[in-house]
């Protein structure tokens, strides 16, 4: 909005009446006297006669109604000896490959008896208040656990928190625009679960987020399934894969990722999170092939 | 541009059947997205006390914090959650109970139901082989009255109603969990006994086991039983 003395009393065009940061929003928890302030309900749950006052005009709540910068696919497998997660580097702004050296990867509370870490896809902005709120609470727990014997936090502890906190942000309507997995190690017990903006939960032994749920959460069931079954009734049966076999599938989902998902890059890296605490790679990127696209016929401007 | 959406469809199905004495309750443990398998293992049906489970269907984030605040002994009416419930256990008089209700609070006390994506699938076999629905009493025969099929009957009518949905319904499978609550001073052998389970009506790869106290006080010799039967499904 123009606050310029100038513009005082001045008829608007609607493109100037725009007002696109909300900068007359009256503070959310005082409702302004005047005119159709309704901001919120004494029941305080979504009022479907608020629409009106959320959708414009003068005492509008902002809210994240869609993610602007973004990052893909993000996903997690269960090996022997903890858990692995994957993210590429890339922060998308649209289809633009805007941030290219962004870590998506963020070690959490990691004690004696536990180690944690987030992979973070969807909205980079949302991410980054979730990211300060995390480690607001982790820090406090942990000064707590200093002094008595407070228990610390768990990877189970902290999805529960991440999930309480995503489910009440979207029945406020006003939802985190993420996907993320949580993996993590306590007393030997792996953890791996999923989260997203509708604070829907699921854990498995493989996940992926977006993208890959589609492309790479079969290719890891089938690595992890015929791990399982391997020497069925011999002595690898029931086993998990091992360090090497994670990360080589990893590898490849990844590399299967970059080909087919316009939102990806190749540059990632791997999380690995074990009794002795959480290891982030380096980023790394596969070897790729292009030729076949010179044969591809029908979609560019080649005649047959 | 589209208003933001708070609601997804997690497919998966859930049933229930009232006998005289007892109550069976049971729910797949697909969860799914579209025609994305999201977990293999997701809880639909939960024990809440020792005379009563309950079964939860529809939009999952919903079911779990509605499951939370059940046991929390909350309710909500504005902004509903997208669930539909069917409770099962055993009623003050002894006898199995079924209640179902919808996502605004509609309930209804019957002898069987079945909710969710495989709704349509359930509900018609149901009305068939617990109403006895369509079929025509042979001459001379005792006539039909629901809620009176013996135990070993009514779980191999879960079983079969579950790996028919499986077969029909991308998003019904990958494992059955059944509850069979019990009334106090009913004998369980009906469950429990070799004799029963080695009968040919007795649904294969079946494992039972029974709960332990649902923390609820009970009364010496006056105990309901609940039991936890589970079972693979297909998981294609």
């Amino acid at each position: 909005m123009n606050h310029h003395p100038g513009a005082w009393g001045q008829t608007l065009t609607p493109h100037q009446r725009f007002d696109a940061y909300s900068s007359s929003a009256p503070s959310r928890y005082q409702p302004s006297s005047a005119g159709s302030g309704v901001v919120g309900n004494d029941h305080g749950m979504y009022d479907a006669g608020n629409e009106a006052v959320m959708a414009g005009g003068t005492g509008v709540v902002g809210h994240t109604q869609q993610p602007l910068v973004t990052g893909t696919s993000v996903l997690g497998l269960v090996f022997d000896g903890g858990v692995m997660l994957a993210a590429d580097n890339l922060a998308s702004y649209g289809s633009l490959a805007r941030f290219r050296d962004i870590q998506r990867l963020i070690p959490l509370e990691s004690s004696k008896h536990s180690s944690s870490c987030l992979a973070v896809g969807g909205d980079m902005s949302d991410f980054q208040y979730l990211q300060k709120q995390l480690e607001t609470m982790i820090t406090n727990e942990r000064t707590q656990a200093l002094g008595d014997d407070h228990p610390s936090l768990g990877p189970r502890q902290i999805y529960e928190y991440l999930s309480n906190l995503m489910y009440a942000r979207r029945s406020k309507m006003d939802p985190l625009w993420n996907a993320m997995l949580l993996g993590g190690v306590k007393d030997g017990e792996s953890f791996l679960g999923y989260v997203d903006l509708l604070g829907t939960t699921y854990t498995s032994p493989t996940l992926a987020s977006g993208f890959g749920s589609h492309m790479a959460q079969p290719l890891l069931r089938e690595a992890y399934e015929s791990r399982q079954a391997q020497g069925k009734s011999g002595e690898r049966e029931g086993e998990l894969m091992s360090r090497d076999e994670a990360v080589a599938v990893l590898e490849d989902c990844m590399k299967v990722l970059y080909y087919r998902d316009a939102r990806s890059m190749n540059k990632y890296q791997i999380a690995t999170i074990t009794a002795s605490g959480v290891d982030i790679s380096a980023s790394k990127s596969n070897e790729t092939e292009w030729k076949f696209a010179e044969g591809l016929r029908g979609y560019g401007p080649q005649k047959q | 541009m589209s208003r933001f959406n708070p609601y997804e469809e997690n497919g998966g199905s859930i049933l229930a059947i009232a006998g005289q004495d007892f109550s069976v309750i049971a729910g797949d443990t697909r969860q799914s997205l579209n025609y994305s398998i999201q977990t293999r293992y997701a809880q639909k049906v939960f024990p809440l006390t020792s005379s009563a489970v309950l079964a939860v269907n529809g939009f999952a984030a919903d079911g779990k914090n509605f499951v939370k605040r059940v046991k929390q002994r909350l309710e909500r009416r504005m902004f509903p959650f997208y669930v539909y419930n069917i409770l099962a256990g055993i009623e003050e008089d002894g006898t199995g109970a079924v209640y179902s209700f919808d996502p605004v609070g509609s309930y209804e006390r019957e002898a069987c139901r079945g909710a969710g994506a495989a709704q349509s699938l359930l509900q018609p076999f149901l009305d068939n082989q617990i109403y006895f629905k369509n079929q025509t009493l042979a001459p001379g025969a005792e006539p039909f009255v629901p809620g009176r099929l013996p135990l070993s009957t009514v779980l191999s009518l879960v079983v079969d109603a579950f790996s028919s949905a499986t077969e029909r319904h991308i998003e019904v499978g990958d494992g059955l969990e059944m509850y069979v609550v019990m009334a106090p001073g009913r004998s369980a052998d009906d469950l429990t006994a070799e004799e029963a389970q080695q009968a040919k009506e007795w649904p294969s790869e079946l494992t039972v086991e029974e709960m332990e106290s649902l923390g609820d006080e009970q009364e010496e010799g006056k105990a309901f039983r609940v039991f936890r039967l589970s079972r693979p499904l297909k998981r294609d």
